[in-house]
């Protein structure tokens, strides 16, 4: 379940990322791990640290209501 | 499975949910991706995956079927593969496409997905959420 403060800290986390970019958060969501420009460069800065438990997030081009 | 739905940035300061769950992808016998968010989707036909998904587990997206599917920008290419679709402890044998313009990492749709488990959406819950039944049929 997520709690208010996780909320807040994964918009948060989501509003600071690069947009149209590949980043991990942190198993808990509330914070970014890794990013890069490809889901591979996230991949391996997660392989580099050990990370096992964090998820992996493609961000939009923008932060708009989304419809695909 | 029970999963609340996703808080993402909108426009403006608001903040939109979304019924994400955590998946990953693999070819049998070889790797398999790190586990990322995917969207659950009823509106979709079947379930796609970023084509960067697909170099991960060294899939030539190219060398699959290709077809066509219509999205709200219109229609785009597909390449189907079969891979293997981890869903929490569940393994799914599915046919997946994979696209070139995705704006999120993959869409879990009704074939490949929906047809393996009965899913609620409860917006009105707190938080909003999605519970995961798995069914067998026979």
């Amino acid at each position: 379940m997520l709690r208010n403060a996780q909320i807040e800290a994964r918009v948060s986390a989501l509003r600071s990322a690069p947009l149209d970019a590949w980043i991990a958060l942190s198993d808990d969501e509330t914070k970014i791990v890794a990013k890069g420009a490809t889901y591979q460069e996230v991949a391996n800065a997660l392989e580099r640290t050990g990370d096992e438990t964090s998820v992996i997030v493609k961000t939009p081009p923008s932060w708009l209501p989304m419809a695909v | 499975m029970r999963a609340p739905y996703r808080p993402s940035p909108s426009k403006e300061d608001k903040v939109d949910f979304y019924p994400t769950i955590r998946v990953s992808v693999g070819k049998k016998h070889a790797q398999r991706s790190r586990p990322f968010e995917a969207l659950v989707d009823s509106g979709a036909t079947i379930c796609i995956f970023h084509h960067e998904i697909a170099k991960a587990i060294g899939l030539k997206i190219e060398n699959g079927r290709k077809e066509q599917m219509n999205g709200i920008g219109g229609p785009q290419d597909v390449w189907m593969h079969p891979v293997q679709l981890f869903v929490g402890g569940e393994l799914l044998e599915i046919e997946a496409g994979f696209a070139k313009t995705l704006p999120v990492a993959g869409i879990l749709g009704r074939k490949g997905f929906f047809q393996f488990f009965k899913i609620t959406f409860d917006p009105s819950s707190e938080p909003p959420g999605l519970e995961l039944e798995r069914i067998h049929k026979a």
